[in-house]
């Protein structure tokens, strides 16, 4: 199967466009959370998540309306992580593992009072970048869209929190605001994106892609950029080798973004030997 | 002119231990105030308390005439706080975007920066020494470097009062010298009103005005030479102890 024959498929177009937009958008968001010391907190809301649609279908809200219960959930969990870590003095991989365990707890009982839905509850947890419907590539584009211009809103309020909190609350930044922006739009993408990528590969765009541009690059918008690039990068070239050598596509893409990640701690090492 | 700082009857706790009680003192403007004090004597959480990062329990707080809980012209204020865990080593920024982001309390949203910004951020890392650094990221200089990039930082905004919690914590004695060199040309030619937490009584008893000396209680306020003859500060220390510090000058 040739690269032109791929692209032929639409449900190859609709998978690398939508994928490419997460991408994009995942590596965004990652640099602030990576340094932040906040990177599982995508893993901790796909756990959330998980336990919020369980209790989405056992209410009766099937497919696209269980976002109806799954968003304000999550996103209320995402301020309890960020209320956790202010106000209890947890630190911040405490904080996501307490409310993540708590997510998963939850979604197992409901899954159990609930019976019949584990399918669907499943589709939750592990998406299918292969099957993104039209509809889903339209959700994606409104995501991205919003996500990166509520990102160049704030960008220099975003770069002020992550650089140190304090010296931005004397520069008059109303930090509590900006970190629950932060963490919302993280809720939000978390929630939108795993129905189409699953837990593990929102996990992995969240933390990979910008882990290896923080090795290279100079500069925090050059940082964003390159994140951005090598995250779309991943995911173009791991659905490619996945439908080339018939292996699961999500997988293939954190394998590919592991990759990428390694070579960026070699560059790293061979230009400070220059 | 009001005075740049007022505080009146200062109580700080945490929790049950009390960390300040009963701090009263005035910084007028110009002043170089160096705040002394032994290991937990309060000097960082005074200086958290006078910028409001942690509560006070009782007591009054005035910046340039304005009570804290009011005070808003945060760009007349310049901040460096202990260098120690400060950002994490890995920050992407270079040392002109680090500069840029002191000049955001100057500025109300969307905060944007202009040439003039531009050119302000290229003045300074000039004043400081550091303009050759300006493409590096912050974390791949030497702490003296940051230290300087990081005072940039704190100046750009042009303030009339620098507060330093222990800049020189990590600097070797030679960069430390030159770094105190510095603030005393900033003091002298720019007439910034000055507050840093320091351990080194001696050293600072040559740079700075005046010296308040704390342990948990303002045990002294006024000029080093005052210090040196402070019957307050021989109880405190024990006179030869006294005697050493001011021998050094």
């Amino acid at each position: 199967m040739d690269i032109a024959e791929i692209l032929s498929y639409g449900f190859m177009q609709r998978a690398l466009l939508a994928g490419s937009l997460i991408a994009v958008l995942c590596a965004v968001l990652g640099c602030f959370l990576v340094l932040r010391r906040l990177s599982l907190i995508g893993d901790g809301l796909a756990h959330v998540t998980f336990g919020s649609v369980a209790l989405a279908l056992l209410l009766k809200f099937y497919a696209a309306s269980a976002l109806f219960v799954s968003l304000p959930v999550v996103m209320l969990c995402s301020l309890g992580i960020l209320k956790l870590t202010e106000r209890a003095r947890v630190t911040g991989d405490a904080a996501i593992g307490i409310v993540s365990s708590l997510g998963i707890a939850i979604g197992v009982i409901l899954a159990s009072l609930g019976g019949g839905f584990t399918a669907d509850l499943f589709s939750y947890l592990f998406g299918n970048i292969l099957a993104i419907s039209r509809a889903e590539v339209l959700l994606a584009v409104v995501l991205c869209a919003t996500v990166l211009l509520l990102v160049t809103f704030f960008y220099h309020e975003l770069v002020a929190i992550t650089f140190n909190e304090e010296l931005a609350r004397i520069s008059g930044i109303r930090t509590g605001r900006i970190s629950s922006l932060l963490v919302l739009l993280t809720a939000l993408t978390v929630v939108l994106a795993m129905k189409l990528v699953g837990i593990m590969l929102i996990s992995a765009l969240l933390i990979l892609p910008s882990s290896a541009a923080l090795q290279l690059a100079r500069g925090f918008r050059t940082t964003l950029l390159l994140a951005a690039l090598l995250g779309v990068i991943a995911v173009i070239g791991g659905t490619f080798a996945s439908v080339m050598l018939n292996i699961p596509t999500g997988a293939t893409i954190v394998l590919l973004n592991f990759m990428i990640f390694g070579l960026a701690c070699f560059g790293k090492r061979l230009l400070a030997q220059e | 002119m009001p005075p740049v700082i007022d505080v009146k009857g200062l109580y700080c706790r945490y929790g049950a231990t009390h960390v300040l009680s009963d701090i009263t003192f005035r910084v007028e403007d110009g002043d170089y105030v160096g705040i002394v004090g032994p290991n937990g004597s309060g000097k960082s959480t005074l200086v958290r308390a006078l910028l409001g990062l942690s509560s006070r329990d009782e007591g009054e707080i005035g910046l340039f005439g304005v009570p804290l809980s009011e005070f808003e012209d945060w760009q007349q204020i310049g901040y460096l706080p202990q260098h120690f865990n400060l950002f994490t080593s890995n920050f992407p920024a270079t040392v002109t975007e680090v500069v840029r982001l002191g000049l955001l309390s100057g500025k109300r949203f969307p905060r944007r920066i202009s040439r003039a910004d531009t050119a302000r951020i290229d003045d300074i890392l000039e004043y400081m020494g550091v303009q050759d650094l300006r493409r590096r990221r912050i974390g791949q200089l030497s702490g003296g470097q940051q230290q300087r990039v990081l005072l940039a930082r704190a100046m750009v905004n042009q303030p009339r009062l620098l507060i330093l919690d222990e800049p020189t914590a990590a600097l070797d004695p030679e960069t430390r010298d030159r770094f105190y060199s510095l603030l005393a040309e900033v003091n002298r030619e720019r007439n910034t009103t000055i507050l840093l937490v320091t351990h080194d009584s001696a050293t600072i008893g040559s740079c700075a005005s005046k010296l308040l000396y704390l342990d948990k209680r303002l045990v002294f306020y006024g000029t080093f030479r005052e210090f040196c003859v402070s019957s307050a500060m021989t109880n405190h220390f024990g006179e030869l102890a006294q005697h050493q510090i001011c021998r050094l000058h």
